[in-house]
């Protein structure tokens, strides 16, 4: 008799899920990766578009700049690694949009898996992804002319912001992408968004550039208060680093945390 | 074959009709980077002029990548004739090997001439002006449709030889953004690195550029128009050759 109950209950045991929302994720999060790094289109869009665009930038506006009194490749390295992140928030959205369509997450749910585990990975998944392709950045930043001036804490402090970034931009456009579900309209929908933000800001050229009426909205927002944050944390002699630092943080906590509250949501009306 | 072509225009267009967003962001994309850069950029390029002042100068070059970067949508469409089954459905019937290729391009070029003209009427509203006259004018619109013709057979001969549309546009795309940057259209030639400047040189969409700029804010410009003339008719001898090639050998 005892041994039928240890024995039952051992079965009992094995069969019952027992989910765990870190490592449902982390799983995903490999697959994630693997995928993208079968996928040309993902890695040309993780590491050899942004660093092309490093170089058309400072080849074709280093002169330019130059004559204006900037040291471009210390200047533009923060905001390449912003739009790095962007190209990561346009990727988040497209396999969210492909997992809702394909039936991965229908698929997902039938199985005892942690509830948002798919979409925790797909963030994990990115933010990895990232942070490699701002290594990459900055690698070619430095053989372009980029330092560190702030020594390892800047670096440090940079990685970390940098992280922080991809949590706030990728959250919306994982919204986007499960709330969609469609990848043409979610394409369309991330690039209309995406311009705006970081060409009218003060990532590329600074705000004197920028006609007066126009200079209040170009630096309070978000995208140029990260930019400005992570230009503080390599760069030495500008003002204000810590309020800089500090605004850039809270930008960031606000945009994860509302977009945070609506992944659920969105996610949960797939399919 | 005309009529082969005629039919597959035809389809070409339909086809374009009934995805309305791809034609729009043929024309909105433009649109964005002329508005967006020229406020951030301009000030910068060309030290103490005005945003219009700007624009005169550098609208040539967004109105070209509009045409440039619309023919991305060809390598796709092409890319998915030939996983959807039509291209074999095609080689089986009595239908002229140009004329799949020659259908999508005529097609393509009515899209272009409308996001040529779309993107010059946003260019007008922020400063642009045509100081050459008519002729000026009619050939600031014919000749980037004209350049878009070559590009667009440089894409279906792309998109013949490669596996996936995701491969053809990647590759493409890349290849796209190094012409459009490295050349005469944002910046003058001496505000280039040295290094880059012979690049820009022999740019063709440099060529383009200053053609239609000559066209639009006069100048000796004869040189660059025959450029463009000749790099449109040698992109479609080669690549509607390489792509004809590739289409009737692919089992």
């Amino acid at each position: 008799m005892t041994t039928a109950t240890a024995g039952e209950s051992r079965t009992a045991e094995r069969t019952t899920p027992q989910p765990s929302l870190v490592t449902d994720s982390l799983a995903l999060a490999g697959r994630h990766l693997r995928m993208m790094s079968r996928r040309p289109a993902s890695i040309v869009g993780a590491l050899v578009l942004p660093v092309i665009f490093a170089v058309l930038f400072l080849t074709v506006f280093g002169r330019v700049m130059d004559r204006a009194g900037i040291d471009y490749a210390q200047f533009m390295v923060p905001a390449i690694v912003l739009q790095s992140v962007f190209f990561s928030g346009m990727s988040i959205s497209i396999w969210a949009a492909e997992d809702a369509t394909s039936g991965m997450i229908g698929r997902l749910r039938s199985m005892p898996i942690a509830r948002m585990a798919p979409a925790m990975a797909l963030l994990i998944g990115e933010t990895i992804r990232t942070v490699i392709g701002s290594l990459v950045l900055i690698v070619v930043g430095y053989i372009a002319g980029f330092r560190f001036e702030t020594g390892i804490v800047g670096f440090l402090g940079f990685v970390g912001l940098v992280v922080c970034a991809t949590f706030a931009i990728c959250l919306p456009y994982l919204v986007l992408g499960y709330g969609l579900g469609k990848t043409e309209p979610v394409q369309a929908i991330g690039n209309l968004v995406y311009f705006p933000l970081l060409l009218v800001s003060t990532l590329f050229v600074p705000a004197q550039a920028y006609p007066d009426w126009m200079r209040p909205i170009v630096e309070n927002q978000p995208i140029s208060r990260i930019g400005e944050a992570l230009r503080a944390a390599s760069t030495l002699g500008m003002e204000n680093t810590t309020s800089t630092v500090l605004i850039a943080l809270a930008w960031c906590a606000v945009l994860t945390a509302v977009f945070a509250a609506f992944v659920p949501r969105a996610f949960g009306k797939v399919g | 074959m005309t009529t082969d072509v005629r039919v597959m225009t035809r389809r070409g267009l339909i086809l374009m009709l009934r995805s309305p967003m791809t034609v729009a962001m043929a024309a909105i994309m433009p649109i964005i980077l002329l508005t967006l850069m020229s406020v951030s950029f301009g000030k910068m390029v060309l030290p103490g002029a005005s945003v219009g002042e700007y624009v005169q100068y550098a609208a040539p070059v967004f109105t070209v990548m509009g045409v440039v970067f619309g023919a991305l949508s060809t390598a796709i469409a092409t890319q998915q004739d030939r996983t959807s089954g039509f291209d074999d459905r095609l080689r089986v019937s009595p239908v002229s090997a140009v004329a799949p290729f020659a259908g999508r391009i005529f097609a393509d070029a009515a899209r272009n001439i409308g996001s040529v003209v779309v993107v010059t009427a946003v260019a007008v509203a922020m400063g642009f002006r045509f100081e050459a006259g008519l002729s000026g004018a009619v050939l600031y619109f014919v000749l980037p449709v004209i350049f878009g013709f070559g590009i667009a057979w440089m894409m279906v001969a792309i998109a013949t030889y490669v596996d996936s549309a995701e491969t053809a546009v990647s590759s493409t795309n890349a290849l796209l953004l190094l012409l459009s940057f490295l050349s005469t259209g944002f910046v003058t030639l001496h505000d280039l690195p040295g290094w880059a400047q012979p690049i820009a040189s022999a740019n063709p969409i440099s060529h383009v550029a200053q053609a239609m700029r000559g066209a639009s804010s006069g100048g000796d410009y004869a040189g660059d128009v025959v450029v463009t003339i000749v790099w449109a008719i040698g992109l479609t001898l080669v690549c509607g050759l390489l792509a004809v090639r590739g289409y009737r050998r692919r089992p």
